[in-house]
């Protein structure tokens, strides 16, 4: 009987404390609790930063709004990508896709045969690359989904497996043929029409995958009805259950939209390879564990349930600019090296922050 | 138990036998010696684990398993190009094997709760 009534001065308590602070307080408050005015306070300080290192002359080439502008065409992928694992990661009970990379490797020959060699037309090709990427986010959706595999190793499974398809599928060899590398034009850097004058030119893959798949995302997660059971999902599964959502097929979606992003992606790759390579999206460290970072790193729990879009487009921004500062601060190809570093340093300060906060403030948002 | 101690020890003989595995590398003599021969171990050390029965949420495993695991990763490998297939078909047959593994143990846990 106590106990509700205890409640509510309790937390208006909480909110005179807060209404007290001084404003430094505040703001270090607010900062530390909202990812995503942390996230754009650091993207300002990392190319203040950078400006500064520029105008001291310390760098092995101009750092101006038109290096960041066309630099911008690296967040496409991972951006992209990062979102894809927004969904999934949302999904809950471990929900991780590791196949991504391979994934966007795989539809990439599928659409390289199907621009390059079968003479289909774009539009049929990208969807056809799409639909393509949906089957196997499928694939990986009902393994997790319906089977109850745990989602790190069906995921890696399927990683494995397409792959391996990738590389078999046209004999280890790279499609290229001319109409694969004509279309490197999508992803240069165009003048916008208006108010293109004033403003650097901007990479037109920016304009014509990224943009519409953060708005997509976006829709989907805050607007429409499956955004709502996603989260509710994610956060608690018996919950959902009981509270009659469809948990398996609400989970099953997560991971086909993750395929469908990744289709997309890998379109974005032949475009910006100019040639359609076997190993696209798993050479090096592969495009799947950035993609996680970055999701991370734009603050999504990876328990579940929580995750904002605007999050991973701030996180996407940060580690694209960063890294192209990182590139000019050395000479040569010695800045690459460091660009991992980087990384993993950003993200350990985040999870240091994420900790330090939910000890003294509950938890970020 | 002091929970913490026995994290980070955990980690840190991870640590150390990979410490121990990368002068195995070495002395298997590749002829140079690149910076980048350790990346993408990590998968297929991690499906070795999981084909030898580990539990991935934790508290169930065995260095017997783990020693089968690898050994069945490596046979598949080495079978596939002796068979003459692509050796690069290798990769799908190890996922295949990680469906298997897995999917085995996820029914005997369903059927070990009906009963």
């Amino acid at each position: 009987m106590t106990a509700p009534t205890a409640t509510p001065p309790a937390s208006s308590q909480k909110d005179n404390g807060a209404t007290t602070e001084s404003t430094g307080a505040r703001i270090l408050r607010a900062l530390l609790t909202q990812r995503i005015a942390l996230l754009a306070v650091l993207v300002v300080v990392v190319v203040v930063w950078f400006f500064v290192l520029d105008a001291g002359g310390y760098l092995t080439a101009p750092y101006n709004f038109d290096y960041m502008s066309a630099s911008l065409i690296n967040a496409v992928p991972l951006a992209m990508l990062g979102l894809a694992e927004l969904l999934v990661i949302l999904s809950g009970r471990g929900g991780i896709d590791l196949s991504v990379g391979a994934i966007v490797s795989l539809a990439g020959m599928i659409f390289g045969f199907a621009y390059g060699e079968w003479g289909w037309g774009l539009i049929p090709a990208i969807l056809l690359t799409a639909a393509f990427g949906a089957l196997c986010g499928a694939l990986n959706g009902f393994l997790v989904a319906y089977v109850g595999f745990p989602a790190l190793i069906a995921t890696l499974a399927t990683f494995y497996g397409f792959k391996s398809l990738a590389i078999v599928v046209n004999n280890q060899s790279p499609i290229s043929t001319p109409p694969i590398q004509n279309l490197f034009s999508i992803t240069q850097s165009v003048e916008i029409p208006v108010i293109g004058a004033n403003i650097p030119d901007v990479p037109l893959g920016l304009f014509t995958f990224l943009l519409p798949t953060v708005v997509v995302v976006w829709l989907l997660l805050a607007r429409t009805t499956y955004g709502r059971r996603l989260y509710a999902v994610g956060t608690n599964d018996v919950a959902g259950r009981w509270a009659g959502i469809p948990v398996r097929g609400t989970r099953f979606k997560a991971y086909v939209y993750a395929g469908l992003i990744s289709g997309l992606v890998a379109v974005v790759t032949v475009a910006q390879f100019a040639s359609a390579r076997p190993d696209a999206g798993v050479s090096g460290n592969g495009m799947a564990l950035p993609a996680i970072t970055i999701a991370v790193l734009g603050g999504v729990a990876i328990t579940g349930g929580i995750g904002r879009v605007a999050g991973v487009v701030l996180a996407t921004l940060l580690i694209v600019w960063l890294n192209a500062g990182i590139l000019l601060a050395f000479i040569g190809n010695e800045g690459a090296q460091y660009q991992l570093l980087a990384l993993g340093a950003v993200l350990i300060f985040a999870a240091l922050l994420n900790g330090l906060t939910t000890r003294r403030y509950g938890g970020t948002r | 138990v002091r929970v913490q101690r026995r994290q980070l020890l955990a980690y840190l003989v991870t640590g150390l036998l990979v410490g121990l595995a990368s002068c195995f590398v070495i002395a298997q003599g590749t002829s140079t010696l690149d910076q980048s021969v350790g990346s993408g171990k990590e998968l297929a050390v991690i499906a070795a684990v999981v084909i030898g029965g580990t539990s991935i949420m934790g508290g169930r495993g065995s260095v017997l398993g783990t020693f089968l695991g690898a050994l069945l990763v490596q046979s598949v490998t080495s079978g596939v190009t002796q068979l003459g297939w692509k050796s690069q078909l290798a990769d799908l047959f190890v996922g295949i094997f990680i469906i298997i593994a897995v999917g085995t143990d996820l029914l005997r846990e369903r059927a070990r709760r009906a009963s």
